[in-house]
């Protein structure tokens, strides 16, 4: 009973029962309080962490720098330099809207491709961390540093690029990198790779990618509800990329790139080689581009930039094919060098329907021998010559020296080029073989064609006395740490079996173009240069210009095999001789020649 | 009619406080100091990331309170009763003066500013509404006609009315649920208390919907009765009309009953159509009272996507700190949600989300059951009351612990808005500790003078 109250024990009894209710009332609220506790902490407390966790961490990919390109003499060709990029990941807390961000850095980004809003949205929609430009300039760099305590998502870090110290030579070659892309992606043995990796896309970038590669590190950081970093978590070292040391020589490189471009199309290709090992010191095509510029530029570009036209390109190799023609002819001891054949400028030759056909030499040569042919390149001689052995004798040589096959089978998406016969030339629906096919295939017209790095490796036999090399562009790899990993052991393909006399005549009669022929402008005085210039007819605009030869020294064996080709560069003797001699004098200075080979 | 107490018998009271000295309610005094020490420690680990100064400010204010406690717990809790005029009035010169000298803080003139601390007048308030509602009902008994709940009530919401002045709405928000279970116990009908929720739910409700509507926006274009409410709850013509419809909905209803020879007293209809009155016209005033960012809040309870970034966020957050401590907890100051500041108001409103994340639903557990005994205490406090003056202070304590606890656990759990209460003597807050030390203290001196002479 309540003291000092009136007897209103209904009043009491009321009150406790109140109470007792309310009591219960809020031990119902406990229970619901209880069991919502254990619900987020036992039986979603899995799922709770894992928030959490995403909520306070973020991974960080460190790129592994890509290996570097090094020439024959340990200078870099492509190097990785420091480049700043800018992140951006959206944080937790004081997130800002996607179109806050966007007008707020839009001053700044604008010289940038506007791909950087599209990953910004992105950035936005999937809650990742996204590159939002690279190659940003120092200055900018220091003004987005400033930006990032404004807008804590976004972070300017330090990435590695490829930088080209003597300049972008060898493009073609050492090939240029990209993002890979979605397709790319799903292909099984791309699994290491992520969205936004750059992958090679050509050349040596893309088949050596993984070598060059490395493996990309991370770190697994904690960050505060703003987005700042608070400590490294994890943190695993990146393992830089193998490095290449190509067999390029740059100095000859830039010689031979730069004399390309200087060519009134600047279109064509030069590969110049070790004869003795297959080794290649100069592998350009023209037109370059710019490996780090914009590809859809290039793509435009009607002179097809892309086209690495060493071993993609085939064209005729006109003169320049005839020494085979000759080796033919002496391996069926069908010749004599001293007789001579009139060339009036021309040959008619009657064709199955009965009518006539004119096929034309170059000039008017009048008399000619095997020697002067050689050295003057007359057509008639070689017409004449070809006839008499016939086309499968021809074929048969072309094909012991590579022609018409890839010159080694690791390099993807060579062109084979053409060696045509009967067989061939039927199958391919061109109807049957006649003696002006003959003709021309012994002049190096017509259905033939070869690829300039098919010609180089043709000298080079023939500079070695049938001893091919399989040419090769890597001396070693060498990994992370500099250590070598493999290195590359001249590969004797195979050896053309020719008889003593049949080298002897055609080494003599191409040593005639240079000292008194059509490659007079390789002659140098302590050098020996033989070769042979050729000047493919072009049915749809000027002639191509060749010109392939070896060269050593005065008394020695010969050194490197040259073939220089000049799309639409007319003579070959005018345009492409020229740009051989620049080369060979770079790669056989005087200075180096051994005692007594100078007259 | 008002029962005086014969105080005549104090003295021999006080003399045998010490041969009583077992019967004081040691769990409810063991329970407030494992609550209070629990979040020292709380506030302590969430320093590392705040900066320094909460924790020591803090037990400051838990040693005056600490003082306070035994010194209530001590004097006879009849004194209170005798003076409650005089208590009333102190009350409304604090919340008056508070508007006039107050400090302005974080947009709330609610605090005095007495050297080097400041003082929330409505933590002064609590108390003495508590006490002075108490002495107040304790005299009346008669409770049958509306009449008598009307000057109660009237003496109720003056001071709530003043805080809610300050403007403090979530200060305010205790007051309610106080009022009515003090109400409730005291003896008032079920049906008058019932009217005056109603009221209350207009009031708050029309303003809530209207924000919930505004904030829904372009969702609503293709759907008319929506689009159609929506423009009733932004106050347009079809506002009027949704009203008018209600009430002749209400008349209608009640004509058709009868007859259908249903008779109800029209007594009744009109006493709701009043009630509907009163509670729209409230509305408009609770309109201007509640602050943008407390609807928005209040409406994100509903559908979290419409504040994603605002009262969203903070119960996510809360939720997955609370969640990812799991069963034994990241461990003392290793919660990465508190810690790394992904957390909101994680030493005041939002303590609880600590604990539960540093410790885990084993020693969380542990911390909320010292919790519900202090109310469970309270609550028997109630019960065993020597008379109705005590029964109703303790009812009005409980009633106030239970109320916080239940929103602010609700709150940090997902399952309650985030209505802005702190969880007492636990949270940060140095007036907040001493009155609800204070509260404790008056709840033991009940208990404690349990037994007639």
């Amino acid at each position: 009973m309540w003291v000092g109250g009136s007897s209103d024990t209904f009043s009491e009894r009321r009150f406790r029962g109140r109470v007792r209710g309310l009591s219960l009332a809020f031990a119902f609220g406990c229970a619901v309080i209880v069991i919502r506790l254990f619900d987020l902490q036992v039986l979603r407390g899995a799922d709770m962490a894992l928030l959490s966790e995403s909520n306070r961490t973020q991974v960080i990919f460190l790129r592994a720098p890509r290996g570097d390109f090094f020439d024959r003499h340990g200078r870099a060709i492509v190097r990785n330099r420091p480049t700043w990029s800018l992140m951006y990941s959206v944080g937790e807390k004081h997130r800002k809207e996607g179109s806050a961000v966007r007008s707020a850095l839009m001053p700044f980004l604008s010289p940038f491709p506007v791909t950087w809003e599209r990953r910004l949205a992105r950035a936005h929609q999937t809650g990742q961390m996204v590159r939002l430009v690279e190659n940003v300039p120092d200055d900018l760099a220091f003004i987005m540093r400033e930006m990032e305590h404004l807008f804590p998502g976004l972070r300017v870090v330090m990435e590695f690029r490829r930088g080209y110290p003597m300049g972008a030579y060898a493009a073609h070659l050492i090939g240029y990198l990209g993002e890979v892309s979605e397709r790319e992606l799903k292909v099984e043995d791309n699994s290491h790779l992520k969205l936004g990796d750059l992958i090679g896309k050509m050349g040596l970038e893309r088949a050596e990618d993984e070598f060059l590669r490395g493996e990309d590190g991370g770190m697994l950081i904690e960050v505060d509800s703003v987005g700042r970093l608070k400590r490294v978590i994890k943190e695993l070292p990146f393992q830089k990329g193998g490095s290449v040391h190509l067999t390029v020589d740059l100095d000859l490189q830039k010689i031979a790139e730069d004399s390309l471009a200087e060519t009134p199309n600047k279109r064509g290709a030069v590969v110049f080689m070790d004869v003795n090992t297959g080794a290649i010191l100069v592998w350009a095509s023209a037109p370059s581009f710019d490996p780090l510029g914009s590809l859809a530029d290039e793509l435009k570009d009607p002179r097809f930039p892309f086209l690495d036209r060493v071993y993609r390109g085939a064209y005729p190799p006109a003169s320049v094919f005839k020494p085979i023609t000759a080796m033919a002819a002496f391996e069926k001891d069908m010749i004599n060098t001293s007789r001579a054949v009139h060339c009036v400028g021309y040959v008619m030759l009657k064709d199955r329907t009965g009518g006539e056909r004119k096929y034309r030499c170059w000039k008017t040569h009048g008399w000619v021998d095997y020697w002067r042919a050689m050295a003057e390149s007359c057509d008639t001689y070689f017409y004449l010559l070809g006839q008499q052995i016939g086309s499968q004798s021809i074929s048969e040589i072309s094909s012991q020296f590579g022609l018409g096959q890839t010159t080694q089978d690791t390099l993807p998406g060579e062109v084979k080029g053409v060696v045509p016969n009967p067989n061939w030339k039927r199958r391919a629906g061109l109807g049957g073989w006649s003696t002006g096919d003959t003709f021309n295939m012994s002049i190096g017209q017509g259905y033939l064609t070869s690829t300039p790095l098919q010609v180089a490796s043709f000298y080079q036999a023939l500079a070695t006395r049938g001893r091919t090399y399989m040419p090769y562009l890597v001396d070693t790899l060498n990994d992370g740490s500099g250590r070598i990993v493999e290195k590359s052991q001249p590969r004797l393909l195979r050896e053309v079996k020719l008889k003593d006399v049949t080298w002897d005549r055609v080494h003599r009669s191409l040593e005639g173009v240079v000292q008194s022929g059509t490659a007079g402008g390789t002659r140098i005085d302590f050098l020996d240069v033989r070769g042979k210039t050729g000047t493919a007819q072009n049915p749809h605009g000027d002639d191509h210009a060749w010109f392939a030869g070896y060269a050593g020294y005065n008394g020695e064996p010969p050194r490197y095999a040259v073939a220089v080709f000049v799309e639409n560069g007319g003579h070959g003797g005018v345009a492409a001789v020229p740009i051989a001699r620049k080369i060979i004098e770079a790669a056989l200075p005087m200075s180096a020649a051994p005692k007594g080979t100078l007259r | 009619m008002s029962g005086r107490i014969a105080y005549g018998a104090g003295a021999t009271q006080r003399a045998s406080i010490f041969s009583r000295g077992l019967h004081i309610d040691w769990l409810m005094f063991v329970a407030t100091i494992v609550t209070v020490g629990v979040g020292l420690l709380t506030i302590h680990s969430t320093e590392a990331a705040t900066g320094g100064g909460y924790l020591i400010r803090q037990m400051v204010a838990a040693a005056v309170g600490f003082v306070g406690l035994v010194f209530l717990t001590a004097l006879p809790y009849q004194i209170f009763r005798t003076y409650v005029r005089f208590l009333y009035i102190v009350m409304i010169c604090v919340l008056v003066g508070v508007l006039f000298f107050g400090a302005n803080l974080r947009g709330t003139r609610g605090w005095f500013h007495l050297g080097p601390v400041y003082l929330q007048s409505s933590e002064v308030a609590k108390p003495l509404f508590v006490l002075t509602l108490a002495g107040y009902l304790d005299r009346r008994i008669e409770w049958y006609t509306p009449k008598s709940l009307v000057i109660p009530f009237i003496l109720a919401m003056v001071p709530i009315l003043f805080i809610i002045a300050q403007p403090d709405f979530s200060s305010s928000l205790v007051f309610f649920p106080v009022t009515l279970v003090m109400f409730y116990v005291a003896g008032a009908r079920s049906l008058h208390l019932l009217s005056i929720c109603l009221v209350g739910a207009l009031a708050t409700g029309i303003p809530l919907t209207s924000t919930y509507f505004r904030l829904l926006g372009d969702e609503l274009k293709n759907r008319p009765v929506m689009s159609y409410l929506a423009n009733a709850f932004a106050g347009g013509w079809e506002a009027a009309w949704l009203f008018f419809g209600v009430c002749g909905f209400l008349v209608g209803t009640w004509w058709i009953l009868r007859r259908l020879r249903l008779y109800i007293p029209s007594f009744y209809m009109w006493i709701t159509l009043a009630l509907i009155m009163i509670g729209v016209v409230g509305a408009v005033g609770v309109n201007s009272v509640i602050k943008d960012y407390q609807r928005k809040r209040l409406v994100a309870f509903v559908n979290p996507e419409l504040d994603p970034l605002g009262g969203g966020y903070n119960v996510r957050q809360s939720q997955i700190a609370i969640g990812s401590g799991q069963v034994f907890g990241k461990g003392y100051a290793h919660g990465t949600q508190s810690q790394l500041g992904f957390l909101p108001s994680r030493h005041t409103d939002f303590i609880f989300s600590v604990i539960g994340e540093e410790l885990g639903f084993f020693r969380a557990g542990i911390v909320l059951i010292f919790y519900f005994l202090i109310i469970w205490r309270g609550f028997e406090t109630a019960l065993v009351a020597r008379d109705r003056f005590g029964g109703l202070v303790a009812s009005g304590f409980a009633a106030m612990f239970a109320f916080y606890a239940l929103l602010n656990l609700g709150m940090t759990m997902g399952m309650a808005p985030v209505a802005g209460v702190p969880l007492p003597m636990v949270s940060y807050g140095g007036s907040s500790v001493v009155s609800s030390m204070l509260a404790v203290g008056l709840l033991m001196s009940v208990h404690w003078r349990r037994y007639m002479l």
